[in-house]
């Protein structure tokens, strides 16, 4: 699997789980894969995937149950989408903003764009 | 779980390939050795496994002394080497024949390993290719048991989605009792498994760390433009622009392409000492 180069491994793969929960891959009350079938999944360190383990239960997205493995939490999906958006607006709007400006692209011409890609979406 | 005192190595007097080098590994981890060519890795892991013997110095694998190869060391450790003869024997007669010396051999392990590396058993070593044969030696480790894996360059010779397949199964044997090391120059074959490096040159350790150190003090960006000389340590260009070593003062881990680390190292050792907090004996 090739990871996007931008920020640390461990954070790349706690937010391709956050994608996968938002998605719906593993409901809210439903066992995640443990950290061993992750990392063999992703072809990485388990440690590496202990860390994003580690991350996503801070963020209320999994829970522990001791000796079992982690659960997508209740409130998981909104906790992670809350997760992501953080991640959106940090790292890749700052870019966005600056590539505008540089551009000198009007909000006008935005909207316009991205009714376009609504309505490609929707076709 | 490894410790190696002020060891030398030389093979011819006075010219020696390791001096007085110091390491510490612990088990759980995933050692990449990464040097130029000729500058001892190889050699670094024949010490290791008991192949050859220090000129000077000490090398404790687990309490014990490689050079002594008592059997308790021997069944605990295996060695992937780079090129190997093998027996004009199948696959399954191979096992039959090498399992019995390594007490914690899994045949679950062994016969996994085969499925996923696409192997049969009935086929005849002497009839195999290089990559295939690699393939079986790595099948062979990956279901030792062993608490110490020695790996020379791994992928070398694998097609890609048989590097995928090692990368799959090495993960899953790791974990706190099992040390890896994996001696290579396809470093991005492996990144992804390391937890630790050890660079070598000229006959010293220049950098021994765990990535999450590195990766808090470095990171690598891809950018169009140069960044600020204050942060920039190393740079190539690319097509798109600037591949770039920086000093990381995010405050978060970066990533860290291990590749450009490397070269810089070689060209620029110094960066180690302006750019992390721990001391490294250049």
């Amino acid at each position: 699997m090739e990871f996007q180069a931008q920020t640390a491994i461990w954070l790349q793969i706690a937010r391709q789980v956050a994608t996968r929960i938002m998605a719906g891959e593993w409901p809210p009350g439903e066992r995640i894969p443990s950290v061993r079938e992750l990392a063999a999944e992703l072809q990485v360190n388990p440690n590496t995937v202990v860390r994003s383990v580690t991350f996503l239960q801070d963020a209320g997205i999994i829970v522990n149950q001791r000796g079992i493995g982690y659960f997508v939490a209740d409130d998981g999906v909104s906790k992670a989408r809350d997760m992501r958006k953080k991640a959106f607006t940090e790292e890749l709007l700052p870019p966005f903003f600056k590539t505008i400006d540089e551009l000198g692209i009007q909000w006008d011409e935005l909207k316009t764009w991205y009714q376009q890609h609504q309505n490609n979406s929707k076709s | 779980m490894i410790d190696v005192q002020s060891m030398s190595f030389s093979y011819r007097k006075n010219r020696p390939v390791l001096d007085r080098i110091n390491l510490q590994m612990e088990a759980g981890g995933v050692y990449g050795v990464l040097g130029a060519n000729g500058v001892g890795k190889t050699t670094l892991l024949h010490l290791l496994g008991g192949l050859l013997f220090p000129t000077a110095g000490n090398i404790s694998v687990d309490g014990k002394k490689p050079m002594l190869r008592q059997p308790s060391f021997l069944e605990q450790v295996y060695y992937v080497p780079v090129e190997f003869d093998l027996p004009r024997v199948t696959v399954q007669a191979y096992q039959k024949r090498y399992a019995p010396f390594y007490p914690h051999f899994s045949i679950t392990s062994w016969l996994h390993a085969l499925e996923t590396f696409r192997l049969a058993a009935d086929a005849s070593l002497s009839d195999l290719s290089f990559g295939q044969k690699k393939k079986v030696i790595l099948s062979f480790a990956i279901a030792s048991g062993c608490q110490i894996l020695l790996f020379d360059e791994p992928t070398d010779g694998l097609d890609i989605p048989s590097k995928d397949s090692f990368r799959r199964l090495l993960s899953a044997r790791i974990d706190e009792q099992r040390l890896a090391i994996i001696a290579t120059h396809h470093v991005h074959d492996v990144a992804m498994l390391l937890d630790h490096l050890i660079v070598l040159k000229a006959q010293h350790v220049l950098l021994e760390s765990s990535l999450e150190q590195l990766t808090t003090h470095l990171r690598t960006v891809t950018t169009v433009q140069l960044p600020d000389a204050d942060e920039l340590l190393y740079s190539e260009r690319i097509p798109g622009g600037h591949h770039c070593l920086l000093r990381n003062t995010q405050g978060q881990e970066g990533p860290l392409d291990l590749e450009l680390l490397f070269k810089a190292l070689q060209s620029h050792p110094e960066i180690i000492q302006n750019s992390l907090p721990y001391e490294q004996h250049i």
